[in-house]
């Protein structure tokens, strides 16, 4: 379920507290949305999306949203209905004022000419609710009703102080079996009623999506079977291009191409952006899968069913697990299911980094030949040299600067170029002096850096 | 300009009893069967539960609010649908009180009903904006002061005090406390920089160089223990919670040469003798307001809930003499 996954993959909160959903129906049924490996069903999705982006500027369009914050989740309600329950006067209200606005919405939508929804017929119900047809988003226990009603309300009119209350006990117990005959009679359509009030929350998140894939420049993924190649260009991950932004730092997107059945071994200096490499194709993957359009200009995304994502960060401090225990237990959680023949696609930021150098590359070695003979789609990003494997390797290309550019903490980004590309050569940059010199660490660990590195 | 013309002008006025069983809910009946008769659309609310059938303490008859054809009520869920009149549920706002949600209701056929308003200020503003978009002309909020309510009632455009002899039995004082609320209720509004009620704590400002400060308390109590410097530094703060005498003692205190403003968000922030907030003033220390509303009338209720009576006649006089707004017995409006 997609509000599971918030908390698990990186930058995935960000979208979805970007989104401008305006109802709680919407909001609830997108947190209860579930991963989607069919591509019919994600196809549709897009379609409805596709459909909308056009009509996002369109003044309209803005206009409708905005009946979305009256819309009021009446679940409850219904159920409470589908099982026999006698509703009470704002129970009934509030079913009669949902099919009149969801009547609405229906009317806007047919006037944009966009069929993501289609108009459900509950016009019975609406009659129940409104004998008199006023069609005006109001509700009492009307005189038409019952002939008794009106008669009793009428003697109320006319009568003594003292008989007042007398004749209004009567009333209400008059309108006590209305309700009753009432709620009786709309449990027939009490799924009815949740199914548009469904397809109206839908409809809230579909208008939010294309609002925002617009803004913040998306892409419709292109949908590839699993044993095809997963590949973005010009990727990038929205929250990190935000905060850049703020700071007036360029960010510069990417490309990742060929990510096959497979492991991809990535490296590259530090301060190279493979953390954010790593989080952007995994936050594609999942958004893809949650029916939504990628942050990408063009992505070809091969299904799976689950994303794995392991960094350090995951550690689990109040379990009492090192970075590295809790690695290697998430490792074992991945192991577990690619046993079970489950499609995985799997990321891990600088695997074993936190265990010794000989054996976090021998572990990186075993981990890349056992995803190789499973074809586990992965990228695993590592600082280790000489890893002993025969995969995919991407190195990000690092620090790109001439003798004259003077380079400084607070510049060094701009003379970062992002891009991997792939390399056949097993060693990885040795940059980290470099980069700690620019980043002004004191000379005299410089120069013994430097003692140790040369002998 | 008589009352009920100045009560038309607003979209909004609170009816506060200075106590309980001063005749505020008598004279909230009053204004709406006066306005039904002119046919002004009407709306009410309450802040606070009020129209309950028998004071809960002295079991005296205490009056229902009677709602006639037309008028717009807002009320908690359990009390609408426990309500003794017929009408018609027309909105229901995202707004929870103690009782349930908010419901608005528009009455189709006189009778009674108790009213149980919006918890807090904020939501309490939403449901009188909700109200006149519903078509309500003015829309009467049934509140009170001595009970230390989360809504304030100053958040409306006019005011009608309710005191009386429940307020105290001896004339004099009651007189006394009457026209010190009154006092606070006329006090300065504030015409500069705004500040939001939603601000926790204190914030400093000096109106000539316009610098802010955040001392970083997190309630009023602290102030009492904030350096002097603060007071030299700036000379005006703003407070969105409690004043106590104790608080307004240390400010007086502190007071420099150039004398020193407080602004609150209303009146009913503060909780001071008289005594103390005359020595804050001699001290050179000013009270503004964010929001205040016209004080419009003062109603006095001769009797008290243990059966005491003071002299209406004598009362009204004494209060009209300092007060501008009308005064009236709230019997003359039976």
């Amino acid at each position: 379920m997609l509000k599971n996954d918030l908390t698990r993959i990186e930058g995935l909160r960000y979208v979805i507290d970007d989104l401008d959903i305006r109802s709680s129906v919407g909001r609830r049924m997108l947190f209860e949305r579930e991963w989607s490996a069919s591509p019919s069903e994600l196809a549709n999705r897009f379609d409805h999306i596709e459909q909308l982006l056009t009509k996002v500027s369109d003044p309209r369009f803005e206009s409708l949203r905005t009946k979305f914050l009256q819309l009021k989740d009446i679940s409850a309600v219904l159920r409470l209905l589908g099982e026999g329950g006698v509703l009470n006067d704002t129970d009934l209200f509030l079913i009669k004022s949902f099919i009149l606005l969801y009547y609405d919405i229906c009317s806007c939508c047919e006037q944009m000419e966009f069929s993501v929804i289609v108009r459900r017929n509950l016009d019975s119900p609406l009659t129940l609710l409104d004998p008199d047809g006023h069609s005006v988003s109001a509700f009492r226990i009307y005189d038409s009703y019952s002939e008794e009603l009106r008669h009793l309300r009428n003697e109320l009119k006319n009568s003594p102080e003292e008989k007042r209350d007398s004749v209004f006990e009567l009333i209400s117990e008059c309108e006590e079996q209305i309700r009753c005959r009432l709620s009786a009679g709309l449990k027939q359509y009490s799924e009815d009623i949740y199914s548009a009030l469904n397809d109206a929350g839908y409809l809230d998140i579909v208008m939010a999506q294309a609002e925002q894939t617009v803004r913040l420049g998306f892409t419709r993924p292109e949908l590839a079977d699993g044993d095809s190649a997963t590949g973005y260009w010009g990727l990038f991950q929205p929250e990190v291009q935000s905060s850049l932004r703020v700071r007036g730092i360029n960010y510069q997107r990417i490309n990742v191409e060929s990510l096959c059945a497979e492991p991809t071994l990535l490296t590259g200096a530090n301060m190279g952006g493979k953390s954010v490499l790593l989080q952007s194709v995994a936050l594609a993957q999942v958004m893809c899968q949650y029916g939504f359009y990628v942050a990408a200009e063009r992505a070809v995304v091969a299904l799976c069913d689950a994303v794995y994502t392991i960094s350090g960060d995951n550690a689990d401090s109040k379990g009492g697990l090192s970075s590295f225990a809790a690695e290697m237990l998430s490792l074992n959680q991945v192991v577990e299911r690619v046993s079970s023949g489950e499609r995985l696609f799997v990321t891990i930021d600088e695997l074993a980094r936190t265990t010794n150098p000989i054996e976090g590359a021998a572990i990186v070695g075993a981990v890349i030949k056992y995803f190789s003979e499973q074809g586990v789609r992965s990228v695993i990003a590592t600082h280790y040299g000489n890893v002993d494997s025969s995969c995919q390797r991407l190195r990000i290309r690092g620090l790109v600067c001439t003798e004259s550019d003077v380079v400084n903490a607070a510049n060094l980004q701009r003379y970062f170029d992002y891009q991997p590309e792939p390399v056949t050569t097993t060693d990885v940059p040795h940059e980290a002096l470099r980069i700690a010199t620019i980043l002004g660490v004191d000379e005299q660990i410089i120069k013994n850096i430097r003692k140790i590195l040369t002998k | 300009m008589n009352l009920i013309e100045e009560i038309v002008g607003c979209r909004s006025i609170s009816v506060v009893g200075l106590d309980k069983n001063t005749g505020k809910t008598e004279s909230l009946n009053w204004i709406l069967s006066r306005l039904g008769e002119l046919g002004v659309r009407a709306g009410v609310t309450s802040i606070g539960v009020d129209g309950e059938c028998k004071d809960q303490i002295f079991a005296t008859h205490k009056p229902e609010i009677e709602l006639f054809e037309g008028t717009l009520f807002a009320t908690s869920e359990s009390h609408y649908l426990s309500r003794r009149l017929d009408s018609e549920v027309v909105a229901m706002p995202d707004i929870r009180t103690s009782m349930g949600r908010l419901v608005v209701g528009n009455v189709v056929e006189r009778g009674k009903v108790i009213l149980s308003g919006a918890p807090d200020t904020a939501s309490t503003r939403e449901v009188i904006d909700l109200m006149n978009s519903l078509g309500a002309q003015t829309v009467l909020v049934d509140g009170a002061l001595g009970r230390r309510s989360t809504a304030s009632p100053a958040v409306t455009d006019g005011m009608i005090l309710a005191t009386g002899a429940a307020v105290s039995a001896n004339l004099s004082t009651m007189v006394a406390k009457t026209l010190y609320i009154c006092r606070q209720i006329s006090l300065p509004l504030w015409s500069g920089r705004v500040w939001s009620e939603s601000i926790r704590g204190a914030r400093f400002f000096d109106t000539q160089s316009e610098c802010e400060a955040n001392p970083e308390i997190s309630s009023t109590i602290e102030l009492k223990s904030l350096d002097k410097r603060w007071f030299e530094q700036y000379d005006t703060m703003y407070v969105s919670g409690a004043i106590t005498d104790g608080v307004l003692e240390r400010v007086s205190a502190n007071i420099g040469a150039r004398g020193f403003r407080l602004v609150i968000p209303d009146f009913t922030r503060l909780f001071v003798e008289q005594r103390v907030l005359d020595r804050f003033e001699s001290s050179g220390g000013a009270i503004y307001v964010q929001r205040r509303p016209r004080l419009l009338a003062v109603t006095v209720n001769p009797t008290s809930p243990s059966g005491y009576r003071i002299d209406s006649s004598l009362a009204v006089d004494k209060l009209s003499e300092k007060l501008e707004c009308n005064v009236f017995d709230v019997r003359t409006l039976c």
